[in-house]
């Protein structure tokens, strides 16, 4: 039932997720934030059963967080992140599979320039891993999709990219039937991970009489 | 009374040392030599071959200078079977490391890996150390062209040039010397190679040796990625044992 949409622009990454926790047919909260940040420039935005949105973001940055302090100077680039993350989820799933579907964004320095680059993967319950530039998880892919195959494009910027997200909203607000009356935006670029719109709980719905 | 230490590597003697440790060691300083040296373009390890027998078949590729991975060679000086097992494991770290990220182990994590399990050898009972030190030639994104040093201690340390295996200490001076003469610049692997076998003329027992008994391995980074391994073949190395000698003439005649 969430909706998990990311797009990719010319310096970065941002996702979105919508702020509702709910499972079966009740709303728990309407402020739960669904983007984690799992290193200093990466983040994933998570769709599933909250107890494995958690566990499996902790596990995670904890991992990467060990990483880093063992390994100074060496940090894992979007593309291990995301290998180690669909390992992750591979392993998982002959076991006790997480049921998440996420999106992870990332901004690498370049080590020949002193540039960067931000990518993205979509990556399934099953670990199945996919680089892409824009993506959508959950019931929202069926309508928004289409909104980010017309839309983006290589060398947008920040604004455009969030530009087109809310167009992407705006689909689902007009055409899906699970309310979801707010989202929350972060970006990773690089100046690291930056929240572009806070959670806020956004309760009932405005009637017209 | 220092007798009543030397059997167990896992006791400190009464001056503190760890006298089996000092002697695999010491035991390297016997071992056939290996120089390392880090060009302007790529990375050199030179071993010494030691022809043990006329009848002994020769070795068909390389008997001292092993891959790790794509971006990771080392080259070996001490008891080659010990030496393998650490090659086995050092191959399924790198390998593993992949599988997990997807990217190539950085060079120092190799080694870091490799020498932890080392350390662990002088420290629990029962088992003596590897009686090997390596020379890891490595690349990653991270710091490049790399060379690492290892002993059985399960010290390592990164070099520009060095020496391990039989009178490596007139190896590292002659090095110390001739690497970077005069600031004027870390030799190319041109130059690096004819310095790679004049400092092994140096550390060799006799003089005047067939291309048979050195191994020479170059390094270099692709254009667009990746990374070149080389060894020479037999000709090309009597090519720069060839240059050497006449540069050696040369100088005496001047």
């Amino acid at each position: 039932m969430d909706s998990i949409i990311g797009v990719k622009y010319n310096g970065g990454v941002v996702i979105a997720a919508d702020s509702n926790n709910a499972r079966s047919i009740l709303v728990y909260q309407h402020n739960l934030d669904k983007i984690s940040q799992i290193a200093p420039n990466a983040i994933l935005g998570l769709s599933g059963p909250n107890a494995d949105l958690v566990s499996f973001s902790e596990y995670i940055s904890k991992n990467l967080k060990l990483y880093s302090l063992s390994n100074p100077g060496q940090d894992l680039s979007t593309k291990a992140i995301a290998s180690f993350c669909r390992n992750t989820l591979a392993v998982a799933l002959r076991k006790g599979p997480y049921q998440v579907q996420t999106l992870l964004g990332g901004w690498d320095v370049s080590p020949s320039t002193e540039d960067g680059e931000g990518s993205m993967y979509f990556l399934d319950y099953m670990g199945s891993l996919q680089k892409v530039n824009y993506g959508i998880q959950g019931y929202a892919s069926n309508f928004a999709l289409s909104v980010l195959d017309r839309e983006w494009r290589e060398g947008l910027t920040k604004e455009e990219a969030i530009k087109i997200i809310d167009n992407c909203i705006n689909v689902l607000d007009t055409r899906f039937l699970i309310s979801q009356p707010t989202f929350t935006i972060k970006s990773a670029s690089k100046d690291g991970v930056k929240v572009e719109r806070e959670v806020v709980a956004k309760y009932g719905v405005e009637r017209n009489n | 009374m220092a007798r009543r230490y030397d059997s167990s590597t896992t006791t400190f003697s009464p001056e503190g040392r760890l006298h089996q440790v000092e002697y695999a060691i010491e035991a390297i300083n016997n071992a056939g030599t290996c120089v390392g040296l880090r060009c302007s373009d790529g990375l050199i390890l030179a071993s010494e071959r030691k022809v043990t027998s006329k009848l002994l078949a020769p070795v068909k590729t390389s008997e001292k200078t092993y891959k790790i991975s794509d971006e990771c060679v080392l080259s070996v000086a001490g008891l080659s079977s010990d030496a393998s097992i650490l090659i086995g494991q050092a191959r399924l770290e790198a390998q593993r490391y992949l599988y997990q990220y997807g990217e190539p182990m950085p060079v120092e994590q190799i080694v870091t890996q490799i020498c932890n399990y080392k350390q662990s050898y002088t420290q629990y009972g029962g088992l003596r150390p590897f009686g090997c030190a390596f020379l890891f030639a490595g690349y990653d994104t991270f710091h490049g062209m790399q060379l690492y040093q290892t002993d059985p201690s399960g010290n390592f340390s990164g070099w520009q040039a060095t020496v391990i295996g039989a009178n490596n200490s007139s190896g590292k001076s002659f090095l110390k010397n001739e690497y970077n003469k005069d600031d004027a610049g870390i030799p190319d692997v041109k130059e690096g190679l004819k310095l790679a076998v004049k400092c092994l003329n140096k550390t060799m027992d006799s003089s005047g040796n067939g291309p048979e008994k050195y191994e020479l391995f170059v390094m270099r980074e692709k254009e667009g990625g990746g990374v070149e391994h080389k060894t020479l073949t037999k000709e090309e190395v009597k090519d720069i044992i060839d240059k050497v000698e006449e540069e050696g003439k040369a100088a005496a005649d001047a």
